[in-house]
């Protein structure tokens, strides 16, 4: 699968985010560079389907044949409504997507979240949320997965254990990752 | 150095951002007000004196009751319009910057300068009853109300939890849920109906259940005026004034509702694109459903007396 980016720009108001972007994602696992501000998260949302861009076209090629690329993105610009508890979350998820469940069950238990089940999204702590957001993107099915500063707010055991998890994962990825946990992985830059 | 602005110069701001910003539902107001003003006014100024000559009279408890929750209900409307453009981090930030005690304080200065027509509501009460200790009471009564009613809303726009809400949400957590089931199990057992309900909860809150509070009361005023026996002509007149000020209050209500939603778009949309798309629709068709009813249960009340 190839991601290919074409004179991307995007603009909130006369605010510019970037402008002309020409990007292209040939490996099965990229990490996306870029300095602070330059526009990572939105270029994840913008490829997620969750925001429009201002002008430019986002191309998949060698897709499969029903050519529906389904993408999940774990990022903290995408959080669920504060009214929720965490497990109501993953309910909802499991209502409107597809779900491996054993995988999610695997991933609550190993990263410790059992006890933070029953807790409001806005009474988890950073961390938590990470966690919360990640055994919902990494349970969910999909054909690209996208991963905004994946091992943030973590603990040292969390991190490791979720590196594993990411790294077995067999789904077309792009990550930021400012520490580079991962080990060395083809980059695409944003800088001009 | 800049001066601070004062309250009643950021209050001039934000209502010129707020005319903007809702132009369409202000043309919608102006419009009411323009056609049916003087009939509300009228109807206003006739019910405030009739509001305080039953609760002077009042021989009951409940009928006291009664006038007391019809105020806490004029007062809820007054202050509500008040708060419906201030945000709560707006209201967070003039605490920190002025003062706890002065914000509060300025707030309530201010909402008494636009609540004009409370007093004159009150005061012209006067104009019909004896001046003794229950008209004294009467008084009393309404401006409670409306400290009280100004302190709950104050309160909750400036960030305070709503304790009600909040037992009910940890209630709804702690229902069903064994502690023995597995993981999977668990989040199986987290029914379509409490996610439901938590949406619905979700998209009601900023103050939509006040609105939805006025549709219902425009409703029992459609069916008291439909079952009364005024003249066809006012019948006609007071039922068009009715349904415009109950349209009014049910788009502002669906405006509130989508405005929750959108919220949280973002994450709506990455469940993908069905559910915010039936989510707005659904919005849009209760928005309908609720303007029709009014000639449904205008017509409805006005059979049912007469055959």
């Amino acid at each position: 699968m190839i991601l290919s980016c074409d004179k991307l720009s995007k603009f909130y108001a006369t605010k510019r985010v970037f402008k002309d972007l020409s990007l292209r994602f040939d490996s099965p696992r990229s990490l996306l560079q870029g300095a602070n501000g330059s526009g990572k998260s939105t270029l994840l949302r913008i490829i997620a389907g969750l925001e429009e861009t201002s002008s430019g076209n986002i191309d998949w090629q060698a897709t499969p044949s029903d050519s529906t690329v389904l993408i999940v993105l774990a990022s903290e610009s995408v959080l669920p409504p504060d009214v929720y508890t965490a497990i109501e979350v993953l309910a909802l998820i499991e209502r409107y997507q597809k779900v491996d469940t054993e995988l999610r069950e695997t991933l609550i238990q190993q990263l410790n979240f059992n006890a933070h089940l029953h807790s409001r999204v806005s009474e988890l702590s950073s961390g938590s949320l990470k966690k919360l957001l990640l055994i919902a993107a990494l349970s969910q099915h999909s054909d690209v997965l996208l991963l905004d500063e994946p091992f943030a707010n973590l603990d040292v055991e969390s991190r490791d254990l979720l590196k594993d998890f990411i790294l077995a994962d067999q789904r077309f990825q792009i990550i930021v990752d400012h520490h580079r946990l991962l080990g060395e992985l083809p980059c695409v830059a944003m800088d001009d | 150095m800049f001066a601070k602005p004062s309250l009643h110069t950021i209050m001039q701001r934000k209502t010129k951002r707020f005319f903007q910003n809702n132009r369409r539902l202000y043309q919608f107001f102006i419009g009411f007000l323009i056609f049916m003003g003087p009939i509300a006014g009228a109807t206003m100024l006739f019910a405030a004196p009739l509001l305080g000559y039953l609760a002077v009279n009042a021989v009951s408890l409940l009928e006291f009751a009664m006038v007391a929750c019809s105020l806490a209900l004029l007062c809820i409307v007054f202050v509500q319009f008040y708060f419906l453009y201030w945000q709560s981090s707006e209201l967070q930030f003039l605490k920190l910057s002025m003062g706890k005690g002065r914000a509060l304080l300025h707030h309530f200065v201010a909402l008494n300068r636009q609540a004009a027509i409370f007093h004159i509501l009150v005061l012209a009460a006067f104009a019909r009853i004896e001046i003794n200790i229950q008209s004294m009471i009467y008084v009393v009564v309404c401006y409670l109300s409306l400290f009280a009613t100004f302190l709950w809303r104050y309160k909750l726009y400036s960030g305070s939890p709503f304790i009600l809400k909040e037992r009910l949400n940890a209630w709804l957590s702690a229902s069903s849920l064994g502690e023995k089931a597995s993981v999977g199990e668990k989040i199986k057992e987290v029914t379509k109906t409490r996610l439901n309900t938590k949406l619905f909860f979700y998209l009601m809150r900023s103050g939509a259940w006040l609105r939805a509070l006025l549709v219902v009361a425009m409703y029992v005023l459609m069916a008291k005026l439909a079952t009364s026996d005024i003249d066809t002509a006012f019948l006609a007149g007071i039922g068009i004034s009715i349904m415009m000020l109950g349209s009014f209050f049910v788009a502002l209500l669906s405006k509130l509702v989508q405005t929750n939603l959108h919220r949280d778009m973002i994450f709506w949309q990455s469940l993908g694109q069905a559910m915010p798309t039936r989510l707005t629709g659904l919005i849009k068709r209760v928005k309908w459903a609720l303007i029709s009813l009014f000639p449904l249960v205008f017509i409805s009340a006005y059979l049912l007396t007469r055959i």
